[in-house]
């Protein structure tokens, strides 16, 4: 069919005959009013010039849409086509029946660049029209002023949009810097890490087993002596170097009992509080678990439920964390999928997804049936 | 191969043009005159001019439609010399097919000079606006086939109702004061106004098409790829 | 920098076909442009070379600024469109002198390019034929020649194989390679992969108007973490056997393809010895182990298979 539809504010179809509704239900834009409206007055001075039966005026007519159709053709100075107007002008105090075309220059002006030269065409065919007749550069005045100010506030919408747009893609930039930064800096952090340790196990532990290695020894020594009171205080005192000592150890190594365990918690208390049946379980030993790594379980768990609640009603909710010694998934499962099959993940799993591969895990979320499960799996080595 | 010679080439390449041009004005020519007007060929010959026209504007058509419009575009050529190529070749091929006619008018119906010195150019100017309105109404559609179904059928009405195939006498009144829109309607006016030498109306005609015609280029030649 | 593309954004009827679009080439580069069909590739080659109006955003060739009407900026770029856009009745010497004649070249240096560009293309016995006559491959070479007349410095082909043989293909490809050997830059647009990967030393990825990620192949690669794809054949597959696998920690992923378990794991996770016992009991037939490629790349950025994007 016509390309007419395209023009309309129609996305050009390659079917031949698109349905009716379909172009009913698009929005119109600007232009494409200006044009179809521009069109109906023609067609309504076409009406009017038919009794008069003038082959003449069917000339002007022409002229005047030629002019029109220049400037949507090309780019021209809009001086010119006040040259053009004073043409018609001049050509309406010969014949006033002419005037009846001026509305086409009130109309090209108030909704062009400047508006101001629509004075000139508005008061001569005023001037040389008369009764009801005067209506037709009225309403064109009106009509043009009405969807300029609907084509600006238009183009207005588009250029705040745009300007968002520029501003999302810099700050996507600025993310892949910042995951980047990141990847690096867990890197950095590890070896910061390790240099603490071996600060702290050479200052705090070489000093306390070195003290209790000397109370052993005279441990020994005293016993020898057969003074069983002293060796007693200093078998106390080694004993109590190595209490001291294990527990440096323990905290230049950063045992994370207790963290993993507050982390932990943290996740369970977070299935427990989920306004669907949620249960969790958790296997393994979270020995070696890092801050960082519960942190990205809890984020991505958190990602996970907030998805189950957006996207399903579900009568259940299966998760479990598993521990190995390289590698700790977690698994969220639910059923009653609400939505469509073959949408895609959501901006928050694709950033989810980006945080854990910046520390080389991984995120994957499939769909069967109505089930839907997502795994989420964090390495114990960063890189 | 320049722009013109390709379309030349594209247009005399095909059979259905030759016959239109070459072969068809003649049976018009049997037509025979009456004392009150031209022998109704002059008409009818119109129409026939009308479709060639537009069967000779099929070469822009097929550029368009087939994309090969974006490899031109996309090339230093320019939309007016692409166009000027184009139209010139289309034109020339018109031109013959006009000159035969008339020629032939003046041998068969032995027509005064000022007749036919008259008719030529009026029928040059329909042919403008022929070829002008065949690459408008082109523009419109995407497939060739659906574009000229479609043209056969208004082509013929318009034709019709506009004095061009059938004498103007015969159309009622009441649809008579409409058919002045119609771009056809100008050929047998001008026509008309030529033998009763109302010399001022032959010049509206002329207006008229080539305003027709200026009106279609323009409208018709907004780039769409 | 021969082609400079920033921020570009393209509207058509209010549907966004470019979101803030960006592209580099370089002198001498073959740059693939990888996407899905729908994902911008066409509108933005088109926008590149002048023929669309665009909404925001600027695009430098040649350090000049494009606004369609810049005829030194044409004269210079070689522009090999998706579709065949050939004159078929015409013979391949017409549709070379003319598309020739477009780009300002006549006469004897007209007649002695259609010689050498024939020669390139591997069609100098034919130039006579009419385009009808033609293979399906000679046609795409026949498109791309029409290109070359002028001796382009930037020269962007959209999608030159679509539905050619594989002989012609392979020809394409070399000779793609040997363009930009010979100084010009070269645009390559595809939505296959394995073509992209020969020819391109620098990829952009797009989908939806916007580049997803951009580089040289094995920095693509690394971006994707290295996951390992294995690839067992067995008897018969089974879902619960599937569920059983998904048990197994390290696993990412299992998906049965036909007779075939496709299965995702992290990179630097082995987990072959979990893997084999829980399927040897199917009849292992063959274990194949897929390296990551751009397929694989492009899945994980999108979550889409690249054919499916159409």
């Amino acid at each position: 069919m016509p390309r007419l539809s395209s023009w309309l504010g129609r996305r050009g179809d390659s079917s031949a005959a698109p349905g009716l509704a379909q172009a009913a239900g698009r929005r119109l834009r600007p232009e494409a009013a200006y044009a179809l409206t521009f069109g109906a007055q023609f067609a309504l001075v076409a009406y009017l010039i038919v009794p008069l039966g003038s082959g003449a005026m069917l000339l002007a007519g022409l002229l005047a849409l030629v002019s029109v159709l220049l400037r949507s053709r090309f780019k021209l100075d809009p001086a010119l086509m006040l040259v053009d107007c004073g043409l018609f002008c001049a050509a309406a105090t010969a014949e006033p029946s002419v005037a009846l075309l001026l509305f086409v220059f009130v109309y090209f002006f108030v909704w062009g660049e400047r508006p101001w030269y629509a004075l000139l065409p508005l008061a001569a065919s005023l001037f040389l029209l008369s009764g009801a007749l005067r209506i037709l550069p009225i309403q064109a005045a009106l009509i043009g002023g009405i969807l300029r100010l609907w084509r600006d506030e238009s183009r207005a919408h588009y250029e705040e949009a745009d300007a968002l747009r520029h501003r999302l893609h810099r700050m996507e930039a600025t993310e892949e810097r910042l995951l980047a930064e990141y990847r690096s800096a867990a890197r950095l952090s590890q070896l910061e890490e390790r240099q603490r340790i071996a600060e702290r196990l050479h200052d705090d532990l070489g000093h306390e087993l070195t003290a209790a290695q000397l109370s052993v020894k005279s441990v020994g020594t005293l016993l020898s002596r057969g003074q069983t009171e002293r060796a007693a205080l200093a078998q106390e005192k080694a004993a109590l170097r190595l209490d001291s000592a294990l527990m440096h150890l323990k905290q230049a190594v950063g045992r994370l009992e207790p963290e993993a365990e507050a982390g932990l918690g943290a996740l369970r208390s977070l299935f427990e509080g989920f306004s669907y049946p949620a249960n969790l379980e958790i296997s393994g030993d979270p020995a070696w678990l890092r801050a960082y790594h519960l942190q990205l379980l809890l984020a991505a768990a958190k990602e996970a439920l907030t998805n189950v609640a957006k996207h399903a009603v579900p009568s259940r909710v299966d998760a479990s964390v598993l521990i190995t010694d390289r590698i700790v998934k977690l698994t969220v499962e639910n059923d009653g999928v609400r939505d469509a099959p073959g949408e895609r993940s959501g901006s928050g799993l694709r950033f989810m997804r980006r945080r854990l591969e910046a520390v080389r895990g991984s995120l994957s979320a499939n769909r069967t049936g109505g089930v839907y499960r997502l795994i989420v799996i964090v390495p114990k080595e960063a890189a | 191969m320049t722009v013109f010679s390709l379309a030349l080439k594209e247009n005399v390449r095909q059979r259905v043009n030759l016959i239109l041009i070459l072969a068809l004005p003649f049976p018009l020519l049997l037509i025979p005159a009456n004392d009150y007007s031209f022998p109704f060929g002059v008409n009818l010959y119109g129409m026939l001019m009308f479709y060639t026209a537009f069967l000779l504007a099929r070469p822009i058509a097929e550029d368009r439609m087939k994309g090969r419009i974006a490899r031109i575009a996309a090339s230093p050529i320019g939309i007016f010399r692409y166009l000027a190529g184009h139209l010139s070749a289309y034109f020339m091929l018109l031109a013959l097919q006009i000159g035969l006619f008339v020629a032939g008018s003046a041998l068969v119906h032995r027509l005064e000079p000022r007749a036919y010195l008259l008719l030529a150019p009026l029928y040059l100017s329909f042919a403008v606006m022929g070829v002008a309105f065949s690459v408008a109404w082109n523009s419109l559609f995407r497939s060739y086939n659906l574009s000229f179904g479609l043209f056969a059928g208004l082509g013929s009405l318009m034709c019709l109702v506009s004095g061009v195939s059938m004498p103007l006498a015969i159309i009622p009144t009441g649809v008579q004061r409409y058919t002045m829109f119609l771009p056809t309607y100008w050929l047998p006016y001008g026509i008309d106004a030529l033998r009763a030498q109302r010399y001022p109306e032959l010049l509206l005609s002329h207006a008229i098409l080539w305003a027709y015609a200026a009106a279609f280029i323009l409208a018709g030649t907004k780039r769409r790829l | 920098m021969v082609v400079e593309i920033r921020e570009l954004i393209k509207r058509f009827d209010g549907k966004l076909a470019l979101d803030c679009f960006n592209l580099e080439v370089g002198e001498g580069e073959v740059v693939g442009l990888l996407g899905p069909n729908g994902a911008g590739k066409t509108t933005s080659i088109r926008a590149l070379v002048g023929l669309l109006p665009v909404d925001d955003g600027t695009i430098s060739v040649f350090g000049r600024r494009q606004d369609g009407r810049d005829k030194d900026i044409k004269r210079r770029i070689g522009y090999v469109t998706q579709e065949l856009t050939i004159y078929e009745d015409m013979s391949a010497r017409d549709n070379l002198s003319f598309f020739g004649s477009l780009y300002g070249l006549a006469g004897r240096r007209l007649e002695a390019r259609i010689e050498e560009v024939a020669g390139l293309i591997g069609l100098n016995g034919r130039l006579g034929d009419r385009v009808k006559t033609f293979s399906g491959g000679m046609k795409r070479r026949l498109n791309i020649g029409c290109s070359l007349l002028h001796e382009p410095e930037l020269i962007i082909m959209d999608e030159p194989t679509v539905g050619i043989d594989p002989q012609s293909r392979n020809f394409i490809l070399e000779f793609v390679k040997s363009l930009a050997s010979g100084g010009a830059s070269v645009i390559y647009t595809s939505h296959y992969i394995d073509e992209v990967e020969a020819v391109a030393s620098r990829i952009y990825i797009m989908d939806q108007g916007h580049t997803i990620a951009s580089g040289t192949l094995p920095e693509l690669i690394a971006r994707i973490q290295g996951d390992s794809h294995i690839l067992v054949d067995v008897r018969i597959a089974a879902e619960k056997v599937r569920q059983e696998l998904l048990a197994v920690p390290e696993l990412k992923d299992v998906v049965i393809e036909e007779n075939r378990y496709h299965i995702v794991v992290p990179g630097g996770v082995s987990a072959f010895e979990k893997i084999i016992p829980i399927l040897s009991p199917q009849g292992i037939v063959n274990i194949n182990s897929k390296q990551p490629d751009l397929e694989d790349v492009f899945l994980t950025l999108t979550g889409k298979q690249l054919r499916d994007g159409a």
